[in-house]
């Protein structure tokens, strides 16, 4: 340190910001009608270097994310970047101090191409727009990203995964030197979780620094250097992630000491409820078979575009099928209607509860009775009853909200999920298909669903989970039925599969097993 | 999350008003203001004339309740009106009982709103476009039927007496139509299972689909209701008048639409009731009554319409705003796109 004051003139600057952190956090403090949303937060970020940040849902991610966009300003506390302290007045502020954040919900318009939607606001030309530059540019700047996009396609038609990669690259392109990520992976599947991951490695090459928030620890454990864990606003730990693993990350988040889950063990497996036989649907699903048992779990695994989520809503009678049979308890349902599976006692919880499996901007007491009352064919609608089955299930199944009368959309996403059980649960199913049951879900609430799906099978139910997280999978399944392109090429047993069988298989490797 | 409820949460009345308060302490501070500025508003001749201007507008505004709920909009009512008042008028002077002939020009109202219904549900075509074709073509079969003449015909008797221009129990007979109308729409949207329907599909139409709720009969059903106020407006407007005019439908779209709208329903569906929609169509009423009496030209009574539903609109919006962002605060979760700082 020392020969510092000797170095010429031009280099202590370099210096300074070798040394500075590229962010720096002290003490950040912000509490809403007098609850600490964030309580002291210190914490920094080096240049290139991935910081996971990791917590329960409302344990103050979102705050912290927000106050560094320029959503919020903090209490108290002070953000520094680069060693100089910075005020980040707002969202523009933020940008211009190279803070870019990528939300779940994304902000390109998707109706412009993709070229359109990188370059937005600085364009290339004077007063009127070279698109021919643009393109160019768009072309040379994903490739040097290595995103390999058509620049002239629109977004609306890239993938969910693409989308991401875009955002990403715009935010680049904006020159960000510390780039936020909010739960990005939770709305992909397997080999998209991977392509994002590897861009990811490839902005900490070019010194941008990440701030990854996940639910899936395994990806932190993949990608993070550091980690920073938030419990009811105060940090709760801080490391390496070389220097922790699994469960500790988890008992800091949860504050408790966290048993992994396990399958119920149902000696009785009963009879078959639901059975598929050769069920096709042009060029989505080829000849699937398969049979669910009264108290059996099983798990539908494979990559996205498997046909995972296509199978459930054949089943269910959603999209028509060109050939094949379904059944419940021997009755034939095959293509049918939602309302059809519903009176032979299936229920799906679909893929994406915001939009398919509740109604937004209905009360809890509103949602939970509307399959009953389609099933019944009731007459009437009865307010006091609808009420008083609301509160029974906020009790049953914990669903944590303050007026049954209020919107669901004031839930949070595990409370949202529990009221799209509710209402399967007060119909009746026997045969229950979850869709990818805990995405976006906090941990506590997911080993609430868990301890649900287990008491329901033990209840008697088939049900049918299919997931992208494999260690729910192989949590909660009896057997485990692994598709692969429209078909299913394996099925393994729940109690002895690995994630590495299961994986060969879903990336169709069958041959070499 | 605490588990503390909000007082009355669970009390209907209370939850609605707290829903419409915009609406009603505009209505509120302009019936304060005229009892002030202008005391011959409460003249009770006048007041019936204000129960009885809201009336034809409140009742199309019930209808178009249920099918802006679902997300959709009728601009077809305004005609639907015309034609039923045109038919019911040509079938009386044919010699017609009264009551077959009102009852056939309701059927005839239902008939157009099933195929709204049907162009919107099953053809998939934006209600906005459905239903501005058929207002077209509604108007013009109205015109083909008429020769584009008014149909005098004899409204003597009781029946047209209530619809039309008389008193029961002191109050206007279209407004006792207009309360029952609402009445029967509020606990239709309340205690039927067609009614939760409506506010499923306009909310979450995806849900709607996958739990099973007949979406197709639901919308063609709203529009047939929709279709029957209008009818019944026609009927009541055609009673008072003594005349069915091919032309009587004016502006009533967008007079109903507004009432709606004031009374607090979404356009983008899920949310509202026909209670606001009984607000709405009143205040409508109170206003251009009042300027009626302080003497603005009907010229500009226009102008100021269009200022006020602007004005109640963008009140309304702010309050639903400010509910959304308490719901945001308090779950503490990153928001929509309009966060985002990018762009």
């Amino acid at each position: 340190m020392n020969q510092s004051r000797f170095i010429p003139d031009d280099v202590p600057a370099r210096t300074a910001t070798v040394l500075a952190p590229r962010l720096e956090v002290i003490g950040l403090s912000k509490s809403f009608l007098g609850a600490n949303a964030l309580d002291e937060v210190t914490f920094q970020v080096e240049p290139g270097e991935v910081l996971a940040l990791i917590g329960e849902n409302g344990a103050g991610k979102s705050t912290l994310i927000r106050i560094l966009s320029g959503a919020h300003r903090p209490d108290a506390g002070e953000v520094l970047i680069n060693g100089e302290r910075v005020d980040i007045a707002g969202p523009r502020a933020a940008e211009d101090l190279g803070i870019a954040t990528v939300y779940q919900e994304l902000s390109l318009f998707p109706d412009l191409s993709v070229a359109e939607n990188l370059v937005f606001g600085a364009f290339p030309g004077r007063g009127v727009i070279d698109w021919r530059a643009a393109r160019r540019e768009a072309a040379e700047f994903l490739a040097g990203l290595d995103v390999h996009l058509d620049v002239t396609r629109r977004v609306r038609d890239l993938s969910i995964a693409e989308k991401q990669m875009l955002e990403i690259a715009k935010a680049l392109h904006r020159r960000a030197q510390i780039v936020i990520l909010d739960e990005p992976t939770a709305v992909l599947g397997g080999e998209d979780v991977d392509h994002l991951l590897a861009l990811v490695n490839g902005l900490t090459k070019h010194g941008v620094s990440v701030i990854f928030v996940s639910h899936r620890l395994e990806e932190v454990f993949g990608l993070a250097d550091h980690y920073i864990v938030l419990k009811d606003g105060r940090l709760t730990g801080a490391g390496r992630i070389a220097d922790t693993n699994h469960d500790d990350l988890v008992s800091k988040m949860v504050g408790r000491e966290f048993a992994r889950s396990q399958r119920s063990v149902n000696e009785t497996v009963g009879q078959v409820v639901l059975e598929v036989e050769h069920l096709s649907q042009d060029g989505v699903l080829d000849d699937i078979s398969l049979t669910v048992r009264a108290g059996e779990v099983l798990g539908i695994a494979g990559l996205r575009g498997a046909g995972r989520t296509e199978l459930a809503r054949a089943i269910y009678g959603v999209d028509p099928v060109s050939s094949g049979v379904v059944r419940v308890r021997g009755e034939v349902v095959t293509n049918g209607s939602p309302l059809r599976s519903i009176r032979a006692g299936i229920g799906l919880v679909p893929e994406e509860r915001k939009s398919q499996g509740i109604f937004i901007a209905l009360s809890t007491a509103a949602n939970i009775p509307i399959v009953k009352m389609l099933k019944r064919g009731a007459h009437f609608v009865r307010p006091a009853a609808e009420r008083a089955l609301a509160l029974f299930y906020k009790e049953k199944l914990r669903i944590k909200v303050a007026d049954v009368a209020a919107a669901v959309a004031s839930l949070s996403g595990g409370n949202q999920q529990k009221v799209v059980l509710a209402k399967w649960l007060d119909a009746g199913v026997d045969v229950l298909i979850l869709d990818e049951p805990t995405r976006g879900i906090d941990i506590g609430a997911k080993q609430e669903i868990y301890q649900l799906i287990r008491q329901l099978c033990e209840q008697g139910l088939a049900i049918i989970v299919i997931s992208s997280e494999l260690p729910e999978v192989l949590s909660l399944s009896h057997r485990i039925l692994v598709m692969h392109h429209g078909s299913a090429v394996a099925e393994l047993d729940g109690e002895t599969a690995t994630e590495e069988q299961i994986m060969i298989h879903a990336v169709g490797g069958k041959n070499n097993v | 999350m605490s588990d503390v409820r909000l007082p009355g949460g669970s009390n209907w009345l209370v939850k609605g008003i707290r829903t419409n308060w915009i609406t009603i302490v505009i209505f509120i501070v302009l019936l304060v203001a005229l009892a002030i500025f202008v005391p011959a508003f409460y003249q009770p001749a006048n007041l019936l004339n204000v129960a009885r201007q809201s009336s034809i507008v409140g009742v199309v505004a019930i209808g178009m309740t249920f099918v802006i709920l679902t997300g959709g909009i009728d601009l077809s009512v305004g005609s639907i009106l015309a034609l039923s008042g045109v038919a019911m008028a040509m079938l009386i002077n044919q010699g017609m009982v009264p009551g077959v002939a009102i009852l056939i020009a309701l059927l005839v109202g239902v008939a157009t709103g099933i195929v709204n219904g049907i162009v919107v549900a099953v053809l998939k075509i934006q209600p906005f476009i459905a239903t501005l074709a058929s207002m077209v073509a509604i108007t013009g079969l109205a015109l083909r039927l008429t020769n584009g003449g008014p149909q005098p015909f004899n409204n003597i008797g009781d029946v047209f007496n209530f619809l039309g221009s008389g008193n029961v129990f002191g109050l206007p007979g279209p407004f006792l139509v207009f309360l029952i109308v609402a009445v029967i729409g509020i606990l239709v949207l309340r205690y039927l299972p067609f009614g939760r329907f409506l506010y499923a599909i306009g909310g979450s139409p995806e849900a709607a689909r996958l739990t099973g709720v007949p979406t197709r009969r639901t919308l063609v059903m709203a529009y047939a209701v929709s279709g029957l106020t209008a009818a019944l407006a026609g009927v009541m407007t055609a009673s008072r008048l003594g005349v069915g005019a091919p032309t009587a439908g004016g502006l009533a779209n967008l007079d109903a639409i507004t009432a709606v709208v004031i009374g607090g329903t979404s356009l983008m569906g899920g949310t509202g009731g026909a209670a606001g929609t009984v607000f709405g169509a009143l205040l409508l009423a109170v206003l251009s009554n009042l300027m009626n009496l302080i003497g603005i030209s009907p010229f500009d009574q226009q102008i100021v319409k269009g200022v006020v539903i602007v004005l109640a609109v963008l009140l309304a919006m702010q309050a639903t705003r400010k509910r959304i962002s308490d719901r945001r605060g308090k779950l503490g979760r990153s928001g929509s796109a309009g966060d985002s700082p990018s762009q």
